[in-house]
């Protein structure tokens, strides 16, 4: 399976202690930034007075909008608001100091007189039309449509109907560095270090923002403290302060969020309000399914448009549904921005469509895995955009999970175990996921390859390494093409002045998209070494191999020379072992004209997973534990299987935190939950066992038929949770997360319908779950 | 904004040194709150007067029929302690559910005591017991009822220039059961949603005594004494602890009510929805337990 799997390139330096963070590094006289954020939800600036911050010895300046070269302007997030402030935590003014506690002091000293506006904190509200936009004519951010066949056709032809709302919330990332950013001046323009998923489009903006040429802006990504899809807009912005500092003082300066800043100022992960209907034949095949969701985009535009792009693709889960309509917006509130979070608009919709599909076999009295095989995608299967599918690891991945469930008779020893007072229960969730960006966007990436004349080798890539393992993909992919092992191969952190761009790390895309364009940049090495060898041995090309540092003729293998001395051979003749490699994806296509995109093929590929939750549920707190958690995903190819089982592993623990703890406490628009104290990450007694499966179903496009995972990892713990929470307690539970409160009235709920002794001293065995009747949402089932 | 930073060697000198700065003064020991709260603007000190290091505060003994602990034990050596283990094994219960392992090897029992958090654990066991504390100045030292010493919401009647040195645990008969038990919302590095102490002796399969401390959901952990009567003599069963389950309810909303606290919100009425089962459901785990 896969390749051999290989150590990852940036772990060592992080263990040992000698990775360069940029808090780490040191600057000569280096000015602190910090920020003044507006504490109103909505409002009018109507003065700034910086007179007494001005005056606190060791304060530099004190800057506005005003001071920026471009007015900002238009939906979205300024690096300092104009005149109006649109959430808690947009910026309003930046000072530099000598100190950071001086910068603190002056920050707190600089008075801003607001006219308090009326806020919108509910995207439902914000859809009225009496509710005054937000931007421009409209607080619809972004509106997609789908709409196939016939749906109330469907439904009066359906023998199953289930009518049902779900709700996710706004969650933080959780990386363990906050956002940070050094610019210095240079004699041509900044050299700004930031830790970022997107170096090179941070560079781009910066430089827009400040006035400046792209190639004036130098960028240089010190090694990053987690992402999981944050430092994309927050460190655009704070890099542009800290440039802006630096343009105007003629000094370095270093901004640097605390934990608190962060998660008041920086984006969430969108919170989604579904609804979905389903009609369905009592075999168990679905005729139509009718989903309308809202998401709340918050203050500014971010990527709301994309995400709800994912959503509207995705909305119907890996099924087939001949008659389909989708209605995804985006809306603004003046909440907290939401942007990308791993998962990027999936792990809402695959939410819903995961719990209503485990309902609906409920209903029907089918078996969860059956029902998911019944309408899921096969090869050439129609997608709710009509796609037509290619290599569908859908049913490889509930395969592999059924098979490991069936022959792990512990898992089942494990549901019979009930402790007093509590219950166990098993859930599943399945997806599909669509690779890298999608929906008509530029997405390219390219790769430097420089084998040096001892035939060491150093890579340049655009690809930000975000601890996802991404420089040690390029590594396995260039090691294979050239035969060679990844210990020769080294490489360069990113630096704008000679790294391509490798566009952004989102959307799972670096293994693909920088994976295809190092295997370019090898194959070029590869063509010019192979004419060397031709040429000493004498051997046609095509019978020539690359194998264990050797390239050598497949008919006599002693027959060969070692990769050394081809790279020596080739710098002999005056020539350079140089490779560049640059790729494009496939043609993909949407309709942004309209917003229907009922016949598109958004992306070029899909990935799968299937996962499985055992959970413990505590009868008396609500108290969830997950006793275990199963997770199969298609990878195409695994190029390091360990990095995919530690991929799995991390993506499930993020997905356990969605699932059951992390929440944002949010009230008109104030964060309550500031910090790690009260904002609630799994800790690790709460991820127990993780048994990540690997399958392979080669990719049409990734290099050697990989496929990308970071964020499919992640997507569907969350419902394989909730439909476990479902089986242990015989309630069902809507909205996310399970809190103890919410798991408290599902099992009153159940208790209410006698479902579940609540006896303290009785062990008893599971509910049959086919005898229990299902509380919540109204429903309206025909049979 | 911090100013100085002094580290006396002796008691007297620490109460000195914050008799002399007053109100600009924090004394901090473990750090575990005192920096929290620094870093909330929760307190501006000008001076802080470090006593971790001072010596004789991290004794754990006997003395008689109580148990002497310093203030300067930290958590971590509550439940490493085999004397406290085999006295109070509730406490080391509660030590083991408090933070994070870096909050229990810094964090100190007399922080915990001082800083009152209505929701911390090593009160809510303290506070089942017949317990005292000593607080000492540069004229001498008074000792209090833990139960006059907290007043509020992490409010205690502590001087700004005393220090706490010492704990006393009067113990309870030998061969009482006890437990502590916390609902959180995850499994480490969690405050308590609720937690209850609990303490039963038994005597030929009949509760003589029975003492119940509630904690995080009043101003301060509380005894339940209404529910304490009720078990006293009693025969133990399922009944009775669930009939016990129902009085800790209506004696907490009571005592919420002329606390002023507000119940309505989600949290609260979770809190009293689980509470009567939470009780039952600790009595009997008390109960079963081996002595």
């Amino acid at each position: 399976m896969g390749l051999k799997s290989c150590v990852r390139d940036d772990v060592l330096a992080k263990v040992r202690g000698q990775a360069g963070y940029a808090d780490d590094l040191h600057f000569e006289d280096l000015l602190h930034m910090k920020m003044v954020r507006s504490p109103h939800a909505h409002a009018r600036v109507i003065d700034i007075d910086d007179s007494q911050a001005r005056a606190l010895p060791g304060v530099i300046g004190v800057y506005t909008a005003r001071d920026l070269p471009i007015k900002p302007s238009g939906p979205d997030r300024p690096v300092l608001a104009w005149d109006t402030v649109r959430y808690i935590g947009d910026g309003v003014a930046l000072v530099a100091a000598e100190t950071e506690l001086v910068a603190e002091e002056a920050a707190r000293l600089v008075k801003v007189k607001y006219q308090v506006l009326q806020g919108i904190f509910d995207p439902e509200v914000s859809l009225h039309e009496e509710a005054k936009p937000i931007h421009g004519e409209s607080n619809v951010v972004s509106h997609w449509r789908i709409d196939r066949g016939d749906v109330d056709k469907a439904f009066v032809l359906s023998d199953v109907i289930l009518d049902r709302e779900y709700s996710t919330h706004a969650v933080y990332h959780g990386h363990m560095e906050t956002e940070v950013a050094v610019a210095q001046p240079t004699a041509t323009g900044l050299t700004i270090f930031c830790p970022s998923k997107m170096p090179t489009i941070v560079r781009n903006a910066v430089a827009f923002i400040l006035g400046l040429k792209q190639n004036q802006v130098r960028m240089i990504q010190p090694v990053i403290g987690g992402s999981f899809g944050a430092k994309g807009p927050d460190a655009i912005i704070l890099a542009a302060r800290v440039g802006l500092v630096a343009l105007l003082t003629g000094r370095a300066c270093k901004g640097i969020y605390s934990r608190q800043e962060s998660i008041i100022e920086g984006t969430k992960r969108h919170p989604f309000r579904m609804k979905y209907k389903v009609g369905a034949t009592r075999d168990g095949r679905i005729n139509a399914m009718d989903i309308c969701i809202l998401a709340d985009a918050g203050a500014y535009r971010n990527e709301t448009p994309r995400v709800t792009a994912r959503a509207v693709v995705e909305a119907a889960g890996p099924y087939v549904v001949p008659n389909l309509k989708v209605d995804v917006k985006g809306v603004y509130t003046n909440q907290v921005n939401s942007d990308a979070v791993r998962g990027f608009g999936s792990p809402q919709v695959d939410f819903a469509s995961e719990l209503l599909i485990s309902e609906l076999a409920e209903v029907l009295g089918i078996d969860s895995f059956k029902i998911r095989r019944i309408n899921g995608f096969k090869e050439g299967s129609l997608s709710a955009t009509g796609q037509k599918m290619t290599a569908v690891g859908l049913d490889d991945c509930l395969d592999a999970l059924e098979k490991y469930l069936d022959n792990n008779s512990g898992i089942k020893e494990m549901m019979n175990e009930n402790q007093i007072g509590k219950r166990r229960g098993i859930g599943i969730a399945c997806m599909f996921r669509g690779e890298s960006k999608g929906a008509a966007a530029v997405d390219t990436a390219g790769v430097n390859i420089q084998v040096q004349p001892d035939a060491s080798i150093v890579v340049y890539s655009g690809l930000a390494e975000v601890g996802q393992g991404g420089y040690t993909i390029l590594k396995c992919v260039i090691a294979k093409v050239l035969g060679i092992g990844e210990e020769r191969i080294v490489v360069s952190p990113y630096d704008s002045c000679y790294c391509p761009d490798g566009g952004p790390t989102v959307a799972s895309r670096g293994t693909v998209t920088s994976g295809n364009a190092a295997r370019l940049a090898a194959e070029a090495i590869r063509e010019k070494l192979s004419k060397v060898a031709v040429a000493k041995l004498s051997v046609p090309l095509e019978s020539l191999v690359f194998k264990e540092g050797r390239i050598f003729d497949r008919g006599n293998p002693t027959l060969g020379l070692s990769f050394e001395n081809a790279v020596h051979a080739v710098y002999e003749a005056g020539d350079h072992a140089y490779g560049y490699g640059w790729w494009s994806a496939p043609e993909t296509t949407w309709n942004y004209e309209t917003g229907d995109v009922s016949e598109c093929a958004p992306y070029f590929s899909y990935v799968y997973g299937a996962n499985a939750a055992a959970v413990e549920v505590d009868l008396v707190s609500g108290k969830v534990d997950v006793l275990k958690i199963v997770a199969a995903h298609d990878v195409g190819f695994a190029l390091n299987p360990a990095e995919v089982k530690n991929q799995i592993m991390g993506g499930v623990g993020m997905g356990i935190g969605y699932a059951l703890t992390e929440d944002l406490d949010i009230e008109e628009g104030r964060i309550r939950n500031d910090n790690y104290d009260c904002y609630l990450l799994p800790t690790s007694l709460d991820i127990q066992e993780v048994v990540p499966l690997i399958v392979e179903r080669a990719g049409p496009e990734g290099p050697l038929g990989a496929k990308g995972l970071g964020e499919p990892a992640t997507c569907i713990v969350a419902p394989a949770i909730l439909n476990a929470i479902a089986n242990a307690i015989g309630c069902r539970l809507y909205d996310l997360p399970a809190n103890l409160e919410r798991v408290r009235s599902g099992i009153e709920a159940a208790k209410e319908l006698s479902q579940i002794d609540l006896s303290l001293n009785r062990r008893e065995d599971c509910p049959d779950i086919s005898k229990v009747s299902i509380e919540g949402n109204e429903r309206e089932v025909r049979i | 904004m911090i100013r100085s930073f002094l580290r006396p060697v002796t008691i007297y000198d620490a109460c000195q040194q914050m008799r002399d700065h007053g109100e600009n003064a924090v004394l901090v020991a473990g750090a575990t709150h005192v920096v929290n709260e620094l870093h909330r603007g929760l307190i501006n000190p000008s001076v802080l007067v470090d006593i971790y290091r001072l010596n004789g505060l991290d004794v754990i003994c006997m003395e008689g029929e109580e148990l002497m602990l310093g203030s300067l034990v930290t958590i971590s050596e509550l439940i490493a302690s085999s004397v406290v283990r085999q006295f109070v094994p509730a406490l080391c219960q509660a030590a083991q559910s408090v933070g994070g392992k870096q909050r229990r090897n810094r964090g100190t029992l007399g922080g915990s005591i001082v800083h009152a958090d209505p929701g911390d654990e090593i009160l809510s066991v303290l506070s089942a017991f017949d317990c005292c504390v000593v607080l000492k100045d540069i004229e001498g030292e008074r000792v209090l009822d833990l139960r006059e010493f907290i007043s509020g919401i992490r409010q205690t009647t502590i001087r700004n220039d005393e220090i706490l040195t010492e704990v006393r645990i009067r113990l309870p008969e030998r061969g009482s059961r006890m437990s502590f038990r916390k609902v959180s919302r995850r499994n480490a590095s969690s405050s308590s949603v609720m937690n209850l102490t609990c303490l039963l002796l038994l005597k030929d399969n009949r509760i003589v005594c029975a003492r119940l401390a509630l904690g995080s959901v009043l101003t301060k952990a509380h005894r339940m004494s209404d529910a304490e009567v009720l078990l006293a003599q009693k025969k133990p069963s399922r009944t009775l602890f669930e009939k016990a389950g129902s009085l800790v309810l209506n004696q907490a909303l009571q005592e919420a009510e002329s606390e002023g606290l507000g119940i309505v919100d989600s949290v609260g009425s979770y809190k009293f929805s689980l509470m009567p089962h939470f009780v039952a459901q600790v009595l009997t785990e008390t109960w079963e337990r081996k002595e």
